[in-house]
């Protein structure tokens, strides 16, 4: 269990002044900075705090990257807007928590850097709806995990405009194993036809 | 004590310029929350020292207007995006400089 008293933060920002406030926010939240800096950002190998709030830009990955691996410090990145692309790539690149700046509060960050030291990821709630419009929606089919090759040769000829028994010819098997094949599929992941089981296939990149 | 008023800031960049000018001879008269309040509260509150966001669409342009009404009056512009600033200074009429924004340069900007 983490006493928030002693959790020491290390503030980044190039903007002094944004710098000054998100000190004045970590402290406003009851944690210890340990230090600040402007423009610099501290080595992996560094030591003496708990969790670093840096100033993230895309430039920045990839410190964030080797920071996150080889730091025991949690990161947490402050974007200058709700951007879901960027902070999914904070989140890929090392990062823990996101925050985005004009939404930042001392409660907020109180409550990101309990989830970050606890070992949980935390999002500012203001890029949840870029980030969930960006999940694909389409109906889960459990079937498409387990296509076998003899199975892929197949669709594939099929998507490309093959008649069965070219597929048979190309394939060495007979007529009949191909529409087996076919029909075995299209069952398997809940299609209605044919077409539709090689559209599914081409989506999901499997042809 | 300079009399300072604060424009329209987000929360962060708003506590920062608290804490960079607190234990300074300066005192906030003010915070206006809107730019076409900067204005009125000018009037009221007669300040020393007018501070802006630069990164604000208008606050260049209303930052130049409060040069040109107001001569006595310093306005100081500040970015939440870039380490810049813009200065007025007073009896320019609407004349400015932009500098790199050095904490150390804002609050003496501010202060004297």
């Amino acid at each position: 269990m983490t006493n928030q008293i002693t959790t020491r933060v290390w503030v980044e920002d190039q903007n002094p002044v944004l710098r000054m406030g998100l000190v004045a926010c970590v402290e406003a939240a009851g944690l210890t900075i340990a230090g600040q800096s402007t423009g610099v950002l501290p080595e992996p190998s560094a030591v003496g705090f708990d969790v670093v709030l840096f100033h993230l830009t895309t430039d920045r990955l990839r410190w964030s990257a080797e920071f996150g691996m080889s730091s025991s410090a949690g990161l947490i990145a402050v974007t200058d807007e709700a951007n879901g692309n960027l902070a999914a790539e904070a989140l890929r690149h090392g990062c823990s928590g996101v925050l985005v700046r004009d939404e930042i509060t001392a409660q907020t960050l109180a409550a990101c850097v309990g989830a970050v030291l606890a070992g949980r990821a935390s999002l500012a709630t203001a890029l949840l709806p870029d980030l969930v419009s960006q999940v694909d929606d389409r109906p889960f089919r459990p079937g498409w995990q387990r296509l076998t090759e003899r199975e892929v040769d197949v669709l594939r000829l099929v998507s490309e405009g093959e008649s069965l028994r070219s597929i048979a010819e190309a394939l060495s098997y007979s007529e009949k194993t191909i529409k087996t094949v076919i029909h075995d599929v299209v069952v398997r992941t809940g299609c209605s036809n044919r077409s539709e089981a090689v559209a599914m296939a081409a989506r999901e990149r499997l042809i | 004590m300079r009399r300072v008023l604060l424009g329209d800031f987000g929360e962060i960049v708003g506590l920062g310029l608290q804490e960079a000018i607190a234990g300074r001879p300066v005192e906030v008269v003010g915070s206006a929350s809107a730019p076409s309040t900067v204005v009125d509260g000018i009037s009221s509150v007669l300040p020393d020292v007018v501070v802006l966001d630069l990164a604000l669409p208008g606050s260049v342009e209303l930052a130049a207007e409060i040069s040109t009404a107001f001569p006595a009056i310093k306005v100081v512009l500040c970015s939440s995006d870039e380490p810049i600033m813009r200065i007025y200074p007073p009896f320019h009429y609407g004349e400015s400089h932009v500098t790199e924004l050095d904490l150390l340069a804002l609050v003496d900007s501010v202060v004297t």
